[in-house]
């Protein structure tokens, strides 16, 4: 059983401190979250798997770092 | 006579029947018939009414009923030679039974002689025919084969000579008994060359006699021998002899395995055979047993007679046959033996095979495993190869979690990471960035020997922290002196990116700091830290999000800001002078602390460390906002401290180490936080040797990023030790006052140097004389106090602190600038902490003990208070747990532990821009809250809901029941709909 979103999600959904959060408007922002997190773990294993590892495992530092400068 | 009357018709028989319905069954009638006639009468008078009968049967039925006449008459010669054996006793018995029913049958038959009669009397007698067949074998034994033989041969053609042939063969069984049930299958593989041969054997045999077959049997076959009493059995296993070599022949054809089985079972069956044969009684027991069996086998004997009994009948009279059958009875021996040598062979090359297989399969696994290891060790290797940082990370994430707070750590590394990276995208500085990675790595990886050590220690934590903070510091310093150094060269000009930088710097080290601390609970500093990072978390969260810069300036806004203005001036002092009054308030308390007690002592080490800390960003600040300044400013600080630990006395020590060190905290202040901001403080407070009291101010307004830090450590000190950090800045104002502070300022330089203190003065360190050793060297050379310290590995965390402004000092690194360009030395000095950390630990050990305790009291509220503080801040995401644990779930396969700071920033990432999306999509509705139909929106932009999948699907297949009653609405009764529907 998935656990459940923290609550400081609230305070993710939104930048500006005037903006507020409606009602249940976290609940489907959580289940906005976990659409997002299954298509990333799929992607993670698939391409794990295409590397012939049964373990998804994070990019190189180098390899990682250099989208995030890209970005 | 009344019998053939009966016979004369139909009529007469369905009467005679009629009357003696009870003994309409064969058997019954035969019992009663025999009863009632002898066997010899029988058969004469079966023989006399099939003859009456002939004449006025039909050609058909007179010749069925002669061939049942000759069947009845071989029944009838069979019985008489019976009785000679005990089997034949017994048999005979049977035979009564048996023979009246053949009897009876042939009354049938000549009665009626149709067909349906005659598969009655063959289905009724059936059972009987196998007694029969018992009985024949004594007929075998007098040799009346021959004779048989062509009686046989005649029969043959009948359906009945079915049944009489199978009686032969099982006769000759007898004699073996069981074999005769195998006979049959051997026949089958029995080629024709074989049953020429045999038949020429048996015709030998027969021609020979029995004395012949005998002998020869005997020679063949001495087990057989014992079977010997029936001459054919005799002349039949002679042949069977022959047929082995001959069927070995065969059996070759069949296999090679037959050879061999035949042997070891030949030698079973004859040892058997020797064992029956030995005692001709007990194979005469077997022979009855065998007929017992036999008489199941029979049915099989049978069928398998018809099969070879047709061709046998044809060529061979029907003693050939029962040659055939005996050399087939040792063929089925063969057979046997062969099947069950196959079989052992089989058995044997099934345990070789399956003790091959084991074998196998533990190679195999063996294999397997190996291969698993392999494969773990790839992985592990990839893991490592792939992340070594994060393994450490790991590594140091589960020893802080097993010493303490390990996601503090692990947070506050990637969040450090995290800061680099925004710092440097903020910057713009990838290199910077990348650097800062390395350095974060390698902070991460001091962190993990800092955690290692504060584990190990378990008390040093607070050094360790210190060390860590100092280790991190002098990384991120490294990093941030890149950054500065390109900073300043880009300039870290403005002093709101330098200060940014290196508030960035000191916000990495503050909050590496900070969370080294609170991972390691040298909590007052970690609180303090803590607060500082709270402030600048505050700050930080706007600013961080906006910009490090803004973070930076915010922290230094509410400390520092001073700090630009103490690069303006030493103005920031009033600033600085609050935030130099909380820094000297925490430098004081930690101070005061220390002089207080050795547990304020560690706790000021601590504190120390934090103040180091916030000196460092205060030097940072001070070097943003200008050495001058900052140099005042650490002079004031200095002065104060000094003037704290005036009462120390070490001020002039102080001060002309903080002179030296101020440069040097300043450099190292990006270094060491802790020890560089006590260091710089005391840096300062050399500097501030110009007016202790002003020097407070300035040195604070000079530190405003050290006030802020300082601030921040005094709010940290504050929090946990309020009242402390309070005395301490009533202290560090009487003390600013003094001039002695500087000592105090030493003293946490030293503090730095604690490990000079921890040398043996920790306790004292806080009292002024051991401190005032350990700086007196320093002033006389900071250097050589420094390389004092350096030897003491225990101090190795204040003393790089302290080196490291010595060596800052040493360089000469007045401005901030130099300050910046002094990362060189502190890398140097890094290398030379990163010795002097390994080596630290045990004194760090020692000594944090002590400090501990008085830090565990004063500490621990600060560390609440730090990690309520830090989580606000560290929490910018998603809890690592959750999202390891969703994570997880949807990858349904391993995942590696360095996953999470990847996920951690895709998260972040994400967060904001869906943070933006949905502002703007609420922005765009002319409204100003996020309401749910703005993130389905988003989910339909984002590719989630299609026509194809509506959100409700979604919904019911990611959350839970509790959400789904948020989200889906349901009528219920009254016509209610929860939740109520949206307005449109």
């Amino acid at each position: 059983m998935l656990k459940r979103v923290p609550k400081t999600l609230k305070s993710l959904m939104k930048k500006k401190a005037h903006i507020r959060v409606g009602t249940a408007a976290d609940e489907i922002v959580e289940l906005n979250v976990l659409p997002f997190l299954h298509s990333l773990a799929e992607e993670a294993r698939t391409k794990a798997f295409g590397e012939k590892s049964a373990t998804v495992k994070a990019v190189s530092k180098t390899e990682g770092q250099i989208p995030v400068v890209a970005v | 006579m009344d019998s053939v009357d009966e016979d004369v018709s139909a009529r007469v028989l369905l009467q005679s029947v009629i009357h003696t319905e009870s003994s309409r069954s064969p058997i019954t009638r035969s019992a009663s018939q025999a009863q009632f006639q002898s066997l010899g009468s029988r058969v004469r008078r079966s023989i006399r009414l099939r003859r009456s009968d002939v004449g006025t049967l039909t050609p058909q039925e007179a010749l069925k009923q002669s061939i049942k006449k000759k069947l009845h008459e071989s029944t009838s010669r069979l019985t008489p030679p019976v009785p000679p054996s005990k089997r034949r006793t017994i048999s005979e018995g049977v035979r009564k039974i048996n023979t009246p029913a053949p009897a009876t049958a042939s009354l049938l038959y000549d009665d009626d002689i149709t067909p349906r009669y005659l598969l009655r009397g063959i289905l009724q007698t059936e059972p009987e025919t196998s007694l029969l067949v018992q009985d024949r074998p004594v007929k075998k034994e007098p040799e009346l084969p021959s004779t048989n033989s062509s009686l046989h041969s005649n029969r043959p053609s009948t359906g009945l000579s079915d049944l009489d042939f199978p009686d032969m063969t099982t006769t000759v069984n007898l004699s073996n008994t069981v074999k005769g049930l195998s006979r049959k299958r051997p026949r089958r593989s029995l080629n024709i060359t074989a049953f020429n041969r045999q038949l020429e054997h048996e015709d030998f045999f027969f021609a020979d006699g029995e004395a012949e077959g005998g002998s020869a049997t005997e020679k063949d076959l001495s087990s057989l021998s014992s079977a010997s009493p029936n001459s054919i059995t005799f002349s039949l296993k002679t042949p069977f002899v022959d047929v082995r070599t001959e069927k070995r022949g065969f059996q070759r054809k069949v296999t090679n395995r037959k050879k061999i089985c035949l042997e070891e079972f030949d030698e079973a069956l004859q040892n058997r055979l020797a064992a029956m044969g030995g005692d001709p009684e007990v194979s005469v027991r077997e022979d009855q047993q065998g007929l017992s069996e036999t008489v199941r086998s029979e049915g099989f004997t049978l069928g398998q007679s018809d099969l070879t009994a047709p061709d046998i009948t044809h060529d061979i009279i029907t003693s050939n046959t029962a040659l055939y059958s005996l050399p087939v009875d040792t063929a089925t021996t063969f057979t046997i033996t062969t099947q069950d040598k196959d079989t052992i062979t089989g058995t044997q090359i099934q345990r070789e095979m399956g003790g091959m297989k084991d074998e196998d399969e533990k190679i195999m696994e063996e294999v397997g495993e190996p291969n698993e290891d392999k494969m773990e060790l790839d992985n592990k290797d990839g893991e490592d190869l792939a992340g070594d940082v994060g393994q450490r990370e790991d590594s140091v994430r589960q020893k802080v979690s097993k010493s303490q707070t390990v996601e503090a750590v692990a947070d506050s590394q990637t969040e450090d990471e995290e800061l680099a990276k925004s710092q440097t995208e903020e910057d713009g500085v990838a290199e910077s960035q990348t650097e800062e990675d390395g350095v974060a790595e390698s902070q991460t990886e001091e962190d993990g020997v800092a955690e290692s050590q504060t584990e190990e220690d378990g008390v040093a934590e607070s050094q360790t922290e210190e060390d860590g903070v100092a280790e991190s510091q002098t990384e991120e310093d490294g990093v941030a002196e890149s950054q500065t150094e390109e900073d300043e060269v880009a300039e870290s000009q403005t002093e709101e990116d330098e200060v940014a930088e290196s508030q960035t710097e000191e916000d990495e080290v503050a909050e590496s700091q900070t969370e080294e601390d609170e991972v390691a609970e040298s909590q007052t500093e970690e609180d303090e830290v803590a607060e500082s990072q709270t402030e600048e978390d505050e700050v930080a969260e706007s600013q961080t999000e906006e910009d490090e810069v803004a973070e930076s300036q915010t922290e230094e806004d509410e400390v520092a800001e001073s700090q630009t203005e103490e690069d303006e001036v030493a103005e920031s002092q009033t600033a600085g002078d609050e935030v130099s009054e909380s820094q000297t308030a925490g430098d004081e308390v930690s101070e005061s602390q220390t002089a207080g007690d050795e547990v304020s002592e560690s706790q000021t080490a601590g504190d120390e460390v934090a103040e180091s800390q916030t000196a460092g960003d205060e030097v940072a600040e001070s070097q943003t906002a200008g050495d001058e300044v900052a140099e005042s400013q650490t002079a004031g600080d200095v002065a104060d401290e000094g003037g704290q630990v005036v009462e120390e006395g070490q001020e002039k020590r102080l001060i002309s180490q903080s002179l030296t060190h101020n440069a040097m905290h300043i450099s190292r202040r990006a270094y060491c936080s802790e020890g560089g901001v006590k260091v710089a403080g005391v840096m300062e407070g050399g500097r501030g040797y110009k007016s202790m009291g002003a020097a407070l101010h300035p040195t604070e307004t000079g530190w405003a990023g050290r006030r802020s830090q300082g601030d921040t450590a005094g709010e940290w000190h504050s929090g946990p030790e309020v009242g402390a950090s309070e005395s301490n800045h009533t202290r560090t104002v009487t003390l600013g006052s003094v001039p002695p502070s500087p000592l105090p300022q030493e003293d946490e330089l030293e503090g730095l140097s604690r490990t000079g203190t921890s040398l043996g003065n920790e306790e004292m360190e806080n009292s002024m004389p051991p401190l005032e050793m350990t700086f007196e060297p320093e002033n006389n050379a900071p250097h050589s106090s420094n390389s004092s310290l350096h030897p003491i590995t225990a101090q190795s965390p204040a003393e790089h602190e302290g080196d490291w402004d010595d060596v800052e000092e040493g360089d000469g690194v007045w401005s901030e600038e130099l300050s910046m360009k002094t990362p060189a030395f502190v890398r140097e000095k890094r290398n030379a902490l990163t010795i002097d950390h390994l080596a630290t630990p045990t004194v760090l050990k020692d000594l944090q003990p002590r400090q501990c305790f008085g830090c565990a009291a004063a500490v621990k509220p600060k560390a609440v208070r730090g990690k309520r503080t830090g989580s606000a801040k560290k929490d910018p995401g998603l809890s690592k747990s959750y999202i390891m644990s969703v994570f997880k779930h949807f990858a349904k396969t391993k995942v590696s532990t360095d996953v999470y700071p990847v996920l951690k920033e895709i998260m972040e990432r994400y967060f904001d821009r869906l943070a933006d999306d949905l502002e703007t999509f609420a922005a765009h509705a002319k409204r100003k809250t996020i309401e749910v139909e703005d993130v389905e929106l988003l989910m339909r932009r984002q590719g989630f809901v299609t026509d194809s999948m509506p959100v409700n699907v979604l919904i019911e297949k990611y959350l839970p029941m509790e959400s789904r009653k948020l989200l889906i609405p349901v009528a219920t009764s009254g016509n209610y709909v929860i939740p109520k529907p949206r307005r449109k």
